[in-house]
């Protein structure tokens, strides 16, 4: 019966994929209540409650029609792509490299990414954040990254 | 009055040079920490608690309470600048705040904010001054059962803010829940989602999750959309229009009442009333569309709250040497070191030191707003800056942030995590302070409904046999019910 | 798409060369710059006072910053992990306490580091029980509460803060020894001390036995009553609280401490360095009123001796613990 209501509504890829993940998460969420040891109003409560909740409302996501996402075109898409995986590579080599030199990095090549700065301004710009952000966040505040 | 008499010796003291000069220090050095997300007056009050190891007594004092309050407001500019939250009690700010500064109006926003948060501050202050002891033994009347209800009143807030779709709203706030009950379960200790790694042990952190949802998320919608600034619009006027100050007159007042009030309440945390003063706000509006769009009410509420629930959070302190809030934890130990002895007695036995304190913070309300009025003009400015600087910026920001916490990498892992998931959440139109509030309210609902179980032998009779709990539990619903229904009719 | 490469290749020789010029660190005496002292659990709480008590100490005789950081999570075993897995040049400490120590290796049995996995440098302070109750409770001793709860278990309440935290040992220590069926009564658990003794003093529940420092405030302030502290005399400041052994209950042993340890392979060195500290603060009158002030008692022990003290606190609890059925 639901493959009809999922055939006959025509549901979109979007709301079977939120379906499906919020079911995957409710029955996960049930498994770990009923593995953990401990008295059902303790541990157990909410995970139980929050996994029925979600499978509910994966279901609910089943019969109800839904609005057409607003994809980004391509270009838009790979700009998103490249920021975020700069950002990971940053986040990776902080510990090892120190701070300094990855931030000094990052900035250069998200300037360079998202900015129409001659080369000059670039490396100004960049030279700014990562000395002051060094300066703030390291020296001042003593944050130590390792 | 004695208590008059005493406040104005306290002014006396808090008003020379000297002490004057440490509230002021206090102030910027608690508003710069506020502004870098993920160090919160918690944190803040912790790093630059060892400054003033060096001072006698009441200027200490005085530049610690300075430096909390200063906290407080510093992390309504980023929130309303960039969308990154300075700390939990921001969160809601962002909301309408952000919008604003993306229309140009800043300026108006930052100004609303200092306002809403020195009016409602004071308010609280004079509350705190001449009704501290009788609050303080109303707060202790507070006990699981009622804070249950206090929850389901919260979390009807949820379906307020859900948006278009309830289904989608609701979803996030499931997203929320579990994502809150990830790691070690306070009460019983025992190990919940962690799958045999430590690292989830210890939780996924609210400030990491946030500064994702709403620091990573917006540069990556920023990048995607390609925007030249935050904000392109022509940048009016600094300061709000006469008829929004008006009308922002009744907002402060009631963000005034529920923040303080709630803010009594030790456990009930500071995000959790911004949201619900937010939510009043939205309610009493004759045009509740505009929030989320922009509406200057819905700047007011949360920040004036927020102050008013920092002064409402000192009444447990010095009546009972309770703190409301681990900020005001490490406060009082800062206190205690300097020889103040929380308690009812500490008025008795202590006053001039005391009304020294209050006196002081009274006098860090009135410099925070003289020191950051003007100020909103450079900080608004701000949001022209090019994309390209401003993105790095606040991507640094955000990884320090969450780093800054716990002093943690998976923190940082987890704030870009939610950062994809933000951005999803945005593409698929699913709103996001639905999560935030979840997340808040999830630890206070599980361990407020185990407690109230526990005290009654696992019967659920005890909601309804407490007046103070049936009437919060009562209100919740009313309100969900109400909720819905205006829902069906639009 | 080429400009974005040759941004990355020249990037990647920005942080090569930044690498290679960075400085070597010399090696003379200890501490030339701050040190930190790990706090695995929230500011504010008994274990982050007692750090910031002797670290504001440290800081002052020796000029150099010494600073308390907390990372709280896991009930301590994320700072606590942190520590000691940080390089044991004395710079990063960790504080100590009963929770990530003798008390958390009774109850679970799947910690993940050793007991002997740190470098014990002293026992700083103690942080005696303290059973509470209302302040206007019909209950004037702990002869009363005993006679109450083996009349009546299932109107019984009492609050703990966690269920592997310091009140669970103390008060079913008390429990047990005065026949009370426990199974029956009802135990309520909170997240922390300060919430335990705040929903005492509102009468949500009718018992604690939390640490002098979570509820001292409270007792002052006359909103709850002390019925007696575990502890060999009175306390100063509860001077009309019995000990345990006046109001009867002389087996009653549960004590709250923090300690001070650092990473496996500490120089020796550095723990001599600090003995010394404490040795002297030991002494220094100004620093006992001001570790009274914060509701510690200062008890220090040397390093051989801290470690004995853990391992007999580990013999107390654990049969304890496994009698009570909290064992994991």
């Amino acid at each position: 019966m639901l493959l009809a209501t999922v055939y006959y509504r025509r549901v979109r890829r979007t709301s079977l994929l939120s379906a499906g993940i919020l079911l995957v998460l409710g029955v996960l969420a049930l498994v770990e209540a009923l593995r953990l040891r401990d008295d059902w109003l303790g541990a157990k409560l909410m995970p139980a409650v929050v996994g029925l909740v979600l499978i509910v409302l994966g279901a609910a996501h089943l019969v109800r029609p839904a609005a057409t996402p607003e994809w980004p075109d391509a270009a838009g898409f790979r700009r998103v792509a490249l920021i975020f995986v700069v950002l990971a590579l940053y986040v990776a080599v902080l510990p090892y490299v120190g701070f300094l030199p990855a931030t000094a990095a990052f900035v250069l090549v998200l300037v360079r990414a998202l900015g129409a700065f001659s080369w000059a301004a670039t490396i100004g710009v960049t030279v700014a954040i990562a000395l002051a952000s060094h300066l703030v966040f390291i020296y001042w505040l003593g944050m130590s990254l390792t | 009055m004695d208590t008059l008499g005493f406040l104005a010796h306290g002014f006396a003291q808090a008003l020379t040079p000297q002490n004057l000069m440490f509230a002021f220090i206090g102030s910027v050095l608690g508003t710069l920490v506020g502004v870098l997300p993920g160090i919160g007056p918690t944190s803040g009050i912790a790093i630059l608690l060892p400054l003033t190891g060096f001072l006698p007594p009441a200027p200490a004092i005085i530049m610690l309470a300075a430096i909390y309050y200063g906290a407080m407001y510093g992390g309504s500019t980023t929130a309303i600048l960039v969308n990154i939250p300075g700390e939990v009690a921001s969160v809601v700010t962002t909301l309408d705040g952000y919008q604003m500064a993306r229309q140009g109006r800043a300026g108006p926003a930052l100004a609303i904010a200092a306002i809403s948060s020195f009016v409602a501050g004071t308010l609280g202050l004079v509350g705190l001054t001449f009704f501290a002891p009788p609050l303080a033994d109303v707060a202790l009347r507070i006990g699981p059962p009622e804070y249950f209800g206090l929850v389901v009143l919260a979390f009807s807030v949820v379906v307020s803010l859900s948006g278009p779709s309830l289904v989608k709203g609701l979803s996030a706030a499931a997203l929320g829940a579990l994502v809150a009950l990830i790691g070690l379960d306070p009460m019983s200790g025992v190990r919940r989602f962690a799958f045999g790694t430590a690292t989830l042990l210890s939780g996924v952190d609210f400030i990491a999750v946030i500064i994702g949802l709403f620091a990573v998320t917006e540069v990556l919608v920023g990048v995607e959309e390609a925007v030249g600034a935050v904000s392109l619009a022509p940048l009016g006027k600094l300061m709000p229009r006469w008829d929004e100050l008006k009308a922002c007159v009744g907002t402060m007042l009631r963000a005034t009442g529920v923040g303080f009030f709630l803010g009594l309440l030790p456990g009930c945390t500071p995000g959790a009333i911004s949201f619900i003063s937010y939510d009043i706000e939205k309610r009493v509006s004759k045009t509740p569309e505009r929030f989320g769009h922009g509406a200057i009410e819905g700047v007011a509420a949360p920040e004036g709250a927020n102050n008013a629930t920092t002064s409402g959070g000192f009444v447990p302190l010095f009546a009972l040497g309770i703190p409301a809030t681990p900020a005001l934890a490490v406060l009082l130990s800062g206190l205690m070191i300097y020889g103040l002895q929380p308690g009812p007695l500490l008025f008795e036995k202590q006053p001039l030191f005391v009304w020294t304190v209050i006196a002081s913070m009274y006098i860090g309300n009135v410099m925070l707003l003289i020191l950051n009025l003007p100020l909103v003009g450079l900080w608004a400015r701000m949001v022209r800056i090019p994309y390209a600087v401003m993105a790095p910026l606040i991507l640094i920001f955000s990884v320090l942030g969450a780093y800054s916490v716990r002093n943690s990498f998976f923190d940082v892992a987890m704030a870009l995590v939610f950062g994809v998931l933000g951005y999803l959440m945005v593409k698929l139109a699913y709103p996001t302070p639905p999560l935030v509030l979840a997340l808040i309210l999830t630890p206070m609902l599980e361990s407020a409904l185990r407690q109230s179980l526990n005290m009654a032998h696992g019967s659920a009779s005890i909601f309804v046999t407490r007046p103070i709990a049936i009437l919060f539990i009562g209100l919740g619903i009313a309100l969900t019910v109400w909720t819905l229904l205006s829902r069906r009719r639009r | 798409m080429w400009r974005i490469a040759l941004t990355l290749l020249l990037s990647l020789t920005v942080i090569v060369a930044s690498a290679l010029t960075a400085p070597v660190e010399a090696q003379p005496a200890y501490p030339t710059r701050p040190v930190e002292i790990i706090v695995a659990y929230a500011p504010g709480g008994a274990a982050d006072v007692a750090a910031r008590l002797v670290a504001a100490y440290a800081s002052k005789k020796w000029g150099q910053p010494v600073n308390a950081v907390n990372m709280p999570g896991a009930s301590g075993i994320t700072g606590t992990l942190r520590a000691i897995g940080a390089r044991p040049d004395g710079y990063t400490l960790l504080l100590d306490p009963h929770s990530s120590s003798a008390m958390l290796f009774a109850v679970e049995s799947d910690v993940p580091f050793k007991m002997d996995g740190k470098t014990p440098i002293a026992l700083l302070t103690l942080d005696p029980v303290v059973y509470t109750v209302k302040e206007d409770s019909a209950w004037k001793s702990l002869k009363d509460v005993a006679a109450a709860a083996r009349a009546d278990p299932k109107t019984f309440r009492y609050g703990i803060a966690g269920v592997a935290g310091i009140a669970s040992f103390s008060v079913s220590q008390f429990l047990y020894s005065s026949g009370v069926p426990i199974a029956e009564t009802n135990r309520v658990v909170f997240t922390g001390g300060a919430p335990t003794v705040t929903a005492l003093a509102g009468g949500h529940v009718d018992f604690a036995g939390q640490q002098w420092s979570e509820s001292a405030g409270l007792i002052q302030g006359r909103k709850i009553r002390g019925l007696a502290v575990v502890h060999p005399t009175r306390l100063p400041g509860l001077a009309d609280v019995p000990t345990a052994k006046e109001a009867g209950f002389p087996d009653l042993d549960v004590v709250g401490w923090q300690g001070l340890a650092g990473p496996p392979k500490l120089p020796a060195a550095v723990v001599q360095k600090w003995t010394a500290l404490l040795e002297e603060a030991a002494k220094d009158p100004a620093f006992l009123e001001q570790a009274a002030k914060l509701n510690k008692v200062f008890a220090y022990k040397g390093p051989d001796a801290f470690w004995q003290f853990q391992q007999d606190e580990l013999k107390k609890y654990l049969p304890l613990a496994t009698r009570m059925g909290i064992r994991k």
